[in-house]
């Protein structure tokens, strides 16, 4: 890919002197935008950081000072309970360790049924010949555009049918195998030769374990990808919790995030502990990202180019 | 999307007996079922279900009772608060998709230009788009304080005093643009992945044809991502009608319901009010608009968007 780019810039015009001039300036000039876009992109995370490490008198210094002037890691010792803390209290069971806890389990089952349902259906459409097969895939394709709110009240009713509220189901069940990640998978599965699929076969392979030793290994970047997303996609859902949570002990970090302030008896707003709390459930995603962001760009610009 | 469907669909020579066959038919119906499990009951059931329940008033604790067209003649003839939700979301949504496509593709030109550290910058433009929800939200609150918060700190710089963005009716829907238009890192990637695959020949035959930069840029360069552009358009209007967590936790719709986003006028007759007859004629209003928007994208998309004819 980066060849394409080589080669463009490669031919930026060599010619008279005044040309070149007006070509570095163009350099600075770019450079400029991209660092001044750097800044605007990095600040709002920095300074979230800087809060956190802030006891709350600082936090209101104005003009706010670059670094914190008494750095102390105190503020995330007090949210996970280390430290005893005049400001919190957490009623019935709910903290931050524990919703934490709520929320990667959540994100984990979810992500890891997600890639194998999703894995298994998107091989069965793209390698697997049945009846109905391409009506089936087009009418898959169509529905991924609606939009999942027009059912949130009939959604909410079916999961109070079932005697889902107050129960994690809800939040992972209708996550499990969506239009979005068998399409996804459905793509990477086409790239599979199927040379490979008839040599297992005539080994003796069925379907299911050609899927699992032949097919699985083969589109693992692919996977990788789409765990990412299903993880980030949970980690961050809000408004599902919302609705089906409200025993505190089941709460998701969202939600505990949302409700943080009922928890905080303490006045004026402890804003070093909410940022802190903040801080703490965005570092997860961060992590992922960071480790992950290989195969995250890799397969989020194949999936759409596609 | 059609042609890649019967290109696909080519494989495996049908050698054996049709038992094999068979057998082939009941483990893709298998392998998808979880799928068509899912859509009935959480897709399309709700759909339906969603259309029935917008013809009745409903509050959980008696049976639904069946009035007609009364909600929509409520919505359309006096209820002012749908169309004032629907203006705001409307105007977010477009000025974000909007912006959004236009800062996604400048920043992705100045990326693709032989840049040191490009990768670096890259991520780090990104990582905006990985994070959302509530802790983000919060982080706005703070980074729009009028006195302790960054934009008027950075506003009263070159001597402008910034507004109570977030308790003005005038400022708050901008702020929300620019919070959204911070993670347009997202796109970025996109149009950047674009922009590399564009064959150079491209370039040198419109060099040759006398086009400087701009004119290289507007009939090379526009053309040639368009598909993405389309794909980011789509993928945002259906995303920015939905808007929910930013207005619940930073606004709660406030102030003068400046930021009653649509979703969060649904869930307040849903979850507060439990009207939910009401909210399910909403969401079937959502639904029509979001559709319409995607099909008369799609049609325009014909005239606008440059599809070639190559394999990717």
């Amino acid at each position: 890919m980066s060849q394409h780019a080589d080669a463009i810039a490669a031919r930026a015009p060599k010619g008279p002197p005044v040309r070149t001039q007006r070509l570095t300036l163009g350099r600075v000039f770019t450079h400029a935008c991209l660092i001044f876009a750097l800044l605007i992109f990095v600040f709002p995370f920095y300074w979230m950081v800087s809060s956190s490490l802030k006891p709350l008198e600082d936090i209101y210094i104005v003009p706010v000072p670059l670094w914190p002037p008494r750095p102390s890691f105190s503020n995330y010792l007090e949210i996970v309970g280390l430290i005893p803390s005049d400001e919190i209290d957490f009623r019935g069971g709910v903290s931050l360790v524990r919703t934490f806890l709520n929320s990667t389990l959540i994100a984990v089952i979810n992500t890891a049924g997600n890639v194998f349902l999703a894995s298994l259906a998107g091989y069965a459409f793209a390698k697997l010949r049945f009846k109905g097969r391409n009506a089936l895939f087009l009418s898959m394709l169509a529905t991924m555009m609606i939009p999942n709110s027009v059912g949130l009240v009939p959604n909410y009713l079916i999961m109070a049918w079932l005697k889902w509220i107050n129960t994690w189901y809800p939040l992972i069940i209708p996550g499990l195998a969506t239009p979005f990640a068998v399409f996804w998978m459905r793509q990477y599965m086409t790239t599979v030769p199927d040379e490979m699929i008839e040599a297992a076969r005539i080994d003796g392979c069925g379907p299911f374990s050609t899927y699992l030793r032949v097919v699985a290994p083969v589109v693992l970047p692919g996977m990788a990808a789409l765990a990412i997303f299903s993880f980030m996609g949970h980690w961050n859902a809000f408004m599902g919790p919302l609705i089906y949570l409200n025993k505190p002990e089941l709460y998701t970090l969202p939600l505990f995030l949302a409700v943080l302030n009922s928890f905080i008896s303490g006045r004026p707003t402890p804003l070093h502990l909410i940022f802190t709390a903040s801080f703490v459930s965005i570092l997860p995603i961060l992590l992922v990202f960071l480790f992950a962001q290989r195969y995250f760009i890799a397969g989020l610009t194949a999936g759409s180019l596609k | 999307m059609a042609t890649a469907v019967s290109q696909a669909s080519s494989p495996i020579r049908r050698t054996r007996m049709s038992r094999t066959a068979l057998f082939e038919n009941v483990a893709g119906y298998l392998f998808i079922s979880p799928w068509i499990i899912g859509f009935l009951a959480f897709e399309f059931g709700p759909l339906i279900a969603a259309g029935y329940l917008g013809l009745t008033r409903y509050d959980i604790l008696t049976p639904p009772n069946f009035v007609g067209l009364a909600n929509y003649d409520k919505m359309f003839t006096r209820d002012p608060l749908f169309w004032k939700s629907l203006w705001v979301t409307a105007i977010y949504s477009l000025s974000t998709v909007f912006l959004g496509v236009i800062l996604g593709v400048a920043l992705a030109v100045l990326l693709n230009q032989k840049v040191r550290g490009m990768s670096l910058y890259r991520t780090i433009y990104y990582l905006p788009a990985v994070v959302s929800g509530v802790a983000v939200a919060y982080m706005w609150i703070w980074v729009f304080t009028p006195e302790a918060g960054i934009v008027n700190y950075a506003l009263s710089l070159i001597g402008i005093t910034g507004p109570n963005w977030l308790f003005s009716t005038t400022w708050t829907l901008p702020a929300f643009v620019a919070m959204s238009l911070w993670a347009v890192g997202g796109g970025m990637v996109l149009y950047l992945a674009g922009l590399q695959g564009v064959p150079t020949q491209l370039y040198e035959a419109a060099s040759l044809d006398g086009a400087g930069r701009w004119a290289a840029f507007w009939n090379v360069t526009l053309p040639m991502i368009s598909p993405v552009i389309f794909f980011n358009f789509i993928i945002g209007i259906i995303g920015s009608f939905q808007v929910f967590t930013n207005s619940f936790v930073i606004t709660n719709g406030g102030p003068a319901n400046s930021t009653l986003f649509f979703v969060l006028y649904l869930y307040r007759h849903a979850f507060e009010n439990f009207k939910m007859g009401y909210a399910a004629a909403l969401g079937m209003i959502l639904f029509i608009v979001i559709m319409t928007l995607t099909i008369i994208s799609f049609r325009l998309s014909n005239r606008l968007v440059f599809y070639e004819g190559r394999v990717t």
